[in-house]
């Protein structure tokens, strides 16, 4: 298929497209510990009114490009370092596989590190962590919906709140918002101990299995609200209760449950990068005995946010991931060398200090014009082949979605988490892949 | 819509039991016609059969060669030539069609082991005695193979006008390597020379070339893959 370039489309990449540019610090990691068994991928999907055109959706990814240089690009191979290049080839939307954040095959996807799908109502954009976090994907979400819906004719107004096509990408777009904000001084990473790791029988083939429940925003905020807690504390503390229910108890004896809270950094700094730019923080649950209260758990989260959810903490986790970047030693050697230790590190270390992800987008806000054609908004984790479920929590239109992913057949924590949303009096709707049918 | 009386919660889709606890709650279908994802449906993976049946063929003739050249020895062991032959075409297809490695990177590889597979052909093809036994593969063979890759390379770039750059780095790695029969040559004086200083004189003129228009795209590459 040959694509025009619609004439409304700004095609001035501007001062500030660079011809190649470097991984962010966050970026460096995932190149090397991706692969079949962990793709590091995640999608945002949003839900529209009518069935997708895909004729219409392909133009609209084009128009894109000039738009959003730091996504359409491809990693190529440098002596020292993997680097980004703008990508000359067209990314290809397909038709939505049942395997959900698949890890991405690059050679078979132009070059691309994200793949954008439809599926009736649905538009899907699958991103490789190492182009974005959560927050840029989702820039690139609407407006990738926004200039569809444009395309197909109806009368749209940005509001500000969209990136659009006639617009020329800004250097703060595409900048490395970890390098420009990190300050160099002694720093010392927070010890955090191997987690608990939550079992079960596991998909032969890999794959995700999604249960995703659907609840107003309202009635969420209000049953937190009663616990005296936020919606994010609330969640986290569920999902380390549901975890602290259903696990093997002798396991839980010797191990803590560690919660993974990524934190969006950009508010902090005031950053506009569409690129990574976040940092984490663990909620730390220790095993007691049988007794599990919820509301002993949601005090010690509320505990942990206080403590770790600021930028003091934060910020000693960004000093000792900048600096290992910058490390001479680390610079020298060459990329295999990196690869390797990377590699061994992360499988020996890293791979192992949490027992589930929960993070919140939170609420997404879109123009009227726009919002009259969504129906709503999902964001969903990858599951780790073997590992029990991370969720994934994103807000529109006052319809809160908690997405869970997994890689293994049982579903213990999501039915314990859900069935105690409902037990609290809210209405939830719930669907599934019921992945664990297939295998 | 269908609702869990366990779960206490509303289900969508167009299954008939409850994602959470597996509870079976008939008329399913009428009420929930959309599926919210799609089907899968199991592949055969074509691709795994033809790679596994290449590589029991190709092991199959490598002993079926040895059986019939220790059975009909004559004196030469023309068996390793064949076998180095069938490897070759193995790997090849393997290397080319299995690995998802830069097309540059592939012709670099390609151009190195067929001169490796030469020489092994020429060591076991050359009578004993001979004072050098590495004749043809260094005066015919590899100067062509080095030239006919460097051709290839070439006519690459000029179709591939996108991705043209990606190859420069390749294109110098092969001209480098198009020096090496000549000065094989010269350091064991083996006659002809004239191949060998073809191929040298072509891969001088190319860097030459390269030095002289596309010096800006060079030192741009060599930037982007040396950066620190
Ligand atoms: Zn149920």
């Amino acid at each position: 298929m040959v694509l025009q370039l619609n004439p409304l489309v700004n095609t001035k990449t501007g001062h500030a497209a660079p011809k190649w540019f470097r991984l962010d610090n966050a970026a460096k990691i995932y190149p090397v510990v991706a692969g079949p068994q962990n793709g590091h991928v995640f999608r945002i999907s949003m839900t529209l009114t009518e069935d997708i055109d895909p004729k219409l959706l392909q133009q609209a990814v084009f128009d894109l490009k000039p738009r959003f240089p730091t996504f359409y690009v491809r990693m190529r191979r440098g002596f020292f370092w993997y680097y980004y290049e703008k990508n000359e080839r067209t990314l290809e939307v397909k038709p939505e596989p049942p395997f959900m954040c698949k890890s991405i095959d690059f050679f078979a996807n132009n070059g691309y590190q994200f793949s954008c799908y439809y599926h009736k109502k649905r538009i899907s954009v699958e991103v490789f962590h190492s182009i974005c976090d959560g927050n840029g994907a989702l820039e690139y979400t609407k407006s990738l919906v926004y200039r569809y819906l444009e395309l197909k004719g109806y009368p749209m107004e940005s509001e500000n709140m969209v990136l659009t096509v006639d617009q020329s990408p800004s250097a703060e777009e595409m900048e490395d918002s970890f390098l420009k904000n990190y300050k160099e001084g002694p720093s010392t990473r927070p010890v955090v101990n191997k987690a608990y790791e939550i079992k079960g029988t596991p998909f032969i083939q890999g794959g995700t299995g999604v249960i995703t429940g659907k609840m107003s925003v309202e009635e969420l905020k209000k049953v937190a609200k009663d616990y005296n807690a936020t919606v994010t504390q609330f969640l986290a503390a569920l999902l380390a209760y549901s975890i602290l229910k259903t696990g093997d108890r002798k396991r839980l004896a010797r191990r803590p449950v560690n919660i993974f809270i990524p934190v969006n950094m950009r508010k902090y700094f005031n950053s506009k990068t569409l690129r990574n730019f976040s940092l984490y923080f663990y909620s730390i649950h220790k095993y007691k005995d049988d007794s599990i209260e919820f509301k002993e758990i949601l005090e010690k989260t509320k505990q942990d946010f206080e403590e770790k959810l600021n930028l003091a903490h934060l910020l000693e986790t960004m000093k000792a991931n900048v600096a290992a970047e910058k490390n001479l030693a680390v610079r020298g050697s060459p990329l295999f060398v990196k690869k390797l230790l990377l590699k061994a590190g992360y499988s020996m270390f890293a791979n192992r200090l949490a027992t589930a992800t929960i993070t919140n987008l939170g609420n997404v806000v879109l123009p009227s014009s726009m919002s009259k054609y969504v129906e709503d908004v999902e964001l969903n984790l990858g599951a780790r082949y073997k590992s029990g479920p991370n969720a994934a929590v994103v807000s529109c239109k006052g319809v809160a979605s908690v997405a869970f992913s997994r890689g293994i057949k049982e579903k213990e924590v999501e039915k314990t988490f859900f069935r105690f949303l409902s037990e609290q009096g809210i209405k939830v709707e719930i669907q599934g892949n019921y992945w664990e049918k297939y295998f | 819509m269908l609702y869990c009386i366990d779960c206490k919660v509303r289900i969508t889709g167009n299954s008939d039991r409850c994602p959470l606890c597996d509870k079976h709650m008939p008329g399913a279908y009428q009420q929930n016609p959309e599926p919210k994802y799609p089907e899968y449906i199991p592949k055969v993976r074509s691709n795994r059969k033809v790679a596994k049946a290449m590589f029991i063929s190709a092991i199959l003739l490598i002993m079926l060669s040895a059986g019939i050249n220790a059975l009909t020895w004559s004196g030469s062991l023309w068996s390793v030539i064949f076998s180095a032959y069938v490897l070759y075409i193995w790997l090849m297809g393997l290397v080319t069609f299995k690995t998802r490695v830069h097309l540059g990177i592939k012709l670099v590889g390609h151009a190195i082991s067929v001169s490796v597979l030469m020489l092994i052909m020429n060591v076991f093809i050359s009578k004993t005695g001979t004072l050098n036994p590495v004749t043809w593969s260094v005066s015919y063979g590899m100067p062509i193979v080095f030239i006919a890759f460097i051709v290839a390379a070439v006519i690459i770039m000029i179709k591939k006008k996108q991705n043209r750059k990606d190859f420069l780095f390749y294109l110098l790695c092969l001209c480098v390597a198009g020096f090496v029969p000549f000065i094989i040559v010269l350091c064991f004086l083996t006659e002809p020379m004239l191949p060998g200083l073809i191929a040298a004189a072509i891969s001088y003129l190319i860097i030459m070339g390269l030095a002289v228009f596309a010096r800006k795209a060079i030192a741009e590459e060599f930037v982007k893959k040396f950066h620190v």
